[in-house]
């Protein structure tokens, strides 16, 4: 039944040598190094402090969503970091293989780079961008904010939560391994079929790639369903859906999307294997098989992914602009109607991404009119955020510089997405870098916004700011490197430079791949300001602790908890009154409200489950990637005895007594009259 | 105290009280009948293709409607209504991409496919 293989493959080992381990490359060498050195430190570090156990305890057996949104976080960063490298090597290879005469180190004919690494560049960076890197920053901070903007005490489903985020981790891994163990694929973050397949990526690659994007996917198909029960679920009374936040609401619809398109990229990936493990042809032009079926069912999913990170992206813009305009936000419904219908339309657009299969003018004008219409509550959106710094006295801190940013974004990458989406042109541009350009634009908006949210929330969720001096400065670096790359690549987009070159075959094309270049450099030094603005940060907390109102003029339930919020969220549940409640209660003197009486709190328990099972997909995943099929099915036994135990596991909440809870509180009172602004928090300006 | 673990035992979820095993076994086999027919129908070539293909259709629907309701009970009760709310959705979602995915693919294979070959 299994298809056959080329190369050797053994019971015990699949298909695993050590001729696969890449020890003649000294670029994936240096990385092997790099990566041991930074290892090592880590554990060195934290067993010199004594702090397994504290690891264990509060992190990797926790539930409390708020510390595993910071683990999501802090693994998009770390897999952003990773993407940005693979960015680095491609910008320098293009830059030194440019024209016949272009010198070649390292193996290569030209540049440093020979074609098969380099393509393994290409789909590593967009894979890992997309899937590991924006979606699990975006995926943590819904995680962190909603439930506390809903005010709930955690996730709907705490225990499926710590899953999520272990599985997406292991998907990280796995791409990581693929570094040092066997090959990534070459075939593009999008999979182009039939490259894909088994005759024509004989490899491990292919099945990294495959088995990593399944896997993460799960979940954040895992996250969706939590985010959407914990809204309609989990409010607190008196949080009726007019009252709910704007990035609330942009959760809900955004996680709408991934629990209703992930499935379709689980289907096709499926597809791919069993035609990979299997020898059928779903996707193969023999014996009935149609490549672009492939493609289409990609793109079901493709299109809908770029709204399901936008549309968060859209709420912590709709959160920022208000609190930093002083003013409620402009046109509270109409963004709500906006954030549904962007979702609607985002399933009957697909087709933009391959105008050129063929199907003829009448399926190409449907789609391409349908694109259009996104940008009808697009356009509500900039406009209600445009209507609410309209005259407002807007403060220009680190998040709203960010937002701002964010807002001049979408206005370039929305036209350039409109342009594209005119069939005529895009016959002319497609698959040329000006796409390229397009959707690091798009993308970029969503990463300014990212970042804005970061500086945002980063007081509620740690007790003290960012460092502002250092925060502007990345900021600014950042629009400067976003500039000089991007505006040099939809040039060169028009000139006709096709995508994914490993070899540029005109040197006229030089000077602005030089600039991309510069602009590179650019982002290195932002990134410099970033591990400097952190470091500063962590270093100074002591100086910014914040109240509980981090930005004094900041609107939404979160920000009535205290700064860190306790794990328990809120000391009682809060009472709803009003959209904005806190920003209605500042406004009625109820800032500083006691409760009268405090209950005994339920709270979900600490558990080793969701990182077994997470370890565990790890093994499945190297077990089919390799083809060790008792490591495959041992995992997949492992990982079901695992559910069957949890599920047998009655005991998996506590209850904090009401008088803990209010020694607990009395005593966060106590800290907090050391901050100014005490409990509260900082009151910036008077508040009319 | 114990009124606050009460929701911890499963049993108690409303959707678990709604189960039954008189709709199970009704279920099971009004489903696996309708599939033996399906089955039957196409390996005996008993229509057209055509004809047949709107005949399993038709079965495939009814299965469903049969298995949301028998099986796992979805109806409008406070329980399940939102169960309900999310199957209902999805409705409009499947018929799009399912007719937008056979619009494209027919005018594709009509432009590109060797006459009569196509679909
Ligand atoms: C919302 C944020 C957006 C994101 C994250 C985004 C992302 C992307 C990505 C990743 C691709 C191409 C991927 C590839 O081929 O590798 C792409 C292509 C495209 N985008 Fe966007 N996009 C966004 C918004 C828009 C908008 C608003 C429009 C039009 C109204 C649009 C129209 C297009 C079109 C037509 C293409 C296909 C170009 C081609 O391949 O010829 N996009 N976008
Ligand atoms: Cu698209």
């Amino acid at each position: 039944m299994l298809v056959h293989l080329q190369g050797p493959w053994s019971p015990l080992w699949g298909r695993l040598s050590l001729s696969e381990v890449p020890y003649h490359n000294m670029i994936v060498v240096g990385a092997f190094a790099f990566a041991i050195v930074l290892g090592a430190a880590i554990v060195g570090a934290v067993t010199y402090a004594g702090k397994w156990g504290y690891l264990w305890r509060e992190w990797l057996t926790t539930v409390d969503h708020k510390k595993i949104g910071v683990m999501y976080i802090l693994l998009g960063l770390v897999m952003l970091f990773r993407g940005f490298v693979d960015a680095l090597m491609m910008r320098t290879q293009q830059m030194m293989a440019a024209g016949p005469h272009a010198a070649g180190f390292l193996g290569a004919l030209h540049g440093y780079l020979p074609p098969s690494h380099f393509d393994q560049i290409y789909s590593a960076h967009g894979t890992i961008m997309i899937i590991l890197a924006v979606t699990p920053i975006l995926v943590g901070l819904m995680n962190i904010v909603v439930p506390l903007q809903v005010g709930a005490r955690d996730m709907a489903y705490p225990y499926l939560n710590a899953v999520g985020l272990w599985l997406t981790a292991m998907a990280a891994a796995l791409v990581m391994l693929s570094l040092f163990l066997g090959d990534f694929s070459h075939a593009g973050w999008v999979g182009l079929a039939p490259l894909t397949e088994l005759p024509y990526s004989p490899n491990v690659g292919v099945d990294y790639w495959m088995w990593a994007i399944q896997i993460s996917s799960v979940g954040t198909t895992l996250g969706s369903i939590n985010l959407i029960a914990t809204i309609v679920k989990m409010r607190a009374p008196g949080m009726t859906w007019g009252r709910l936040p704007i990035f609330t609401w942009t959760s809900l619809s955004t996680n709408i999307i991934a629990l209703s398109s992930f499935p379709v990229l689980a289907v096709a990936l499926f597809l791919l294997s069993f035609d990979r493990y299997l020898g059928t042809h779903f996707f193969t032009p023999g014996l009935g098989g149609d490549l672009m079926l492939y493609t289409n069912l990609f793109w079901i999913w493709g299109h809908p992914e770029v709204y399901f990170v936008v549309l968060p992206a859209f709420g912590i813009i709709s959160e920022i602009v208000p609190t930093f305009s002083e003013k409620p936000l402009f046109g509270y419904i109409t963004m709500v109607i906006a954030s549904m219908a962007i979702a609607g339309v985002s399933w009957s657009v697909w087709l933009h991404h391959f105008f050129t299969m063929g199907e003829g003018p009448a399926v190409s004008l449907y789609f391409s009119v349908a694109t259009m219409l996104v940008g009808i509550p697009t356009g509500v959106k900039v406009f209600n955020w445009a209507f609410t710094m309209y005259r407002a006295r807007i403060r220009y801190d680190v998040p709203m510089l960010w937002a701002i940013g964010a807002l001049a974004l979408l206005l370039t990458g929305g036209l350039t997405g409109m342009m594209l989406a005119i069939p005529a042109i895009n016959y002319t541009v497609h698959n040329s870098v000006f796409v390229v350009a397009h959707f690091h634009n798009m993308f970029l908006l969503i990463a300014f916004a990212a970042m804005g949210g970061i500086n945002y929330w980063w007081p509620k969720v740690f007790g003290y700011k960012l460092d502002e001096k250092t925060g502007r400065l990345v900021f600014w670096y950042w629009v400067a490197g976003t500039i000089v790359v991007f505006v040099p690549m939809y040039t060169l987009g028009f000139m006709g430079m096709t995508r994914r070159l490993d070899y540029v075959a005109h040197p006229s094309w030089l000077p602005l791949l030089q600039l991309e270049e510069a602009g590179i450099a650019l982002y290195c030094l932002a990134l410099y300001y970033q591990l400097k603005q952190i470091y500063v940060s962590i270093r100074d907390r002591a100086a910014n602790r914040v109240g509980a109102d981090a930005w004094g003029t900041s609107r939404s339930l979160e920000w009535m908890t205290l700064s860190p919020v306790p794990f328990y969220n809120f000391a009682v549940t809060p009472v709803v009154h009003a959209r904005d409640e806190w920003a209605w209660r500042r406004e009625h003197g109820y800032t500083n409200l006691r409760p009268s009486r405090y209950v005994d709190i339920h709270m979900p328990r600490n558990t080793a489950v969701p990182l077994v099972i997470g370890a565990l997909s790890f093994a499945l995943g190297f077990g089919l990637i390799w083809r060790i099929w008792w490591l495959t099915a041992l995992s997949l036994v492992g990982i079901v005895v695992a559910m069957i135990i949890r599920a047998g596991d009655t005991d998996t909440g506590y209850v904090i007594a009401a008088a803990d809870v209010e020694r607990m509180e009395k005593q966060a009172d106590l800290r907090a009259q050391t901050v100014p602004g005490g409990r509260t928090g900082q009151p910036i300006r008077a508040v009319p | 105290m114990s009124d606050s673990h009460d929701h911890e035992n499963p049993v108690q979820h409303p959707e678990v009280q709604l189960a039954s095993r008189a709709g199970y076994v009704a279920g099971f086999i009004l489903t696996l009948g309708l599939m033996f027919t399906s089955l039957e129908l196409v390996t005996h070539h008993v229509w057209a293709p055509f004809k047949l293909m709107v005949a399993t259709s038709a079965a495939a629907l009814v299965a469903v409607i049969l298995q949301s309701y028998l099986l796992f009970r979805l109806d409008l009760s406070k329980a399940q209504r939102w169960n309900t709310f999310a199957l209902i959705i999805m409705i409009p979602l499947f018929v799009l991409i399912i007719a937008l995915t056979w619009w494209m693919f027919q005018s594709l294979g009509a432009r590109t496919m060797i006459h009569g070959m196509g679909m």
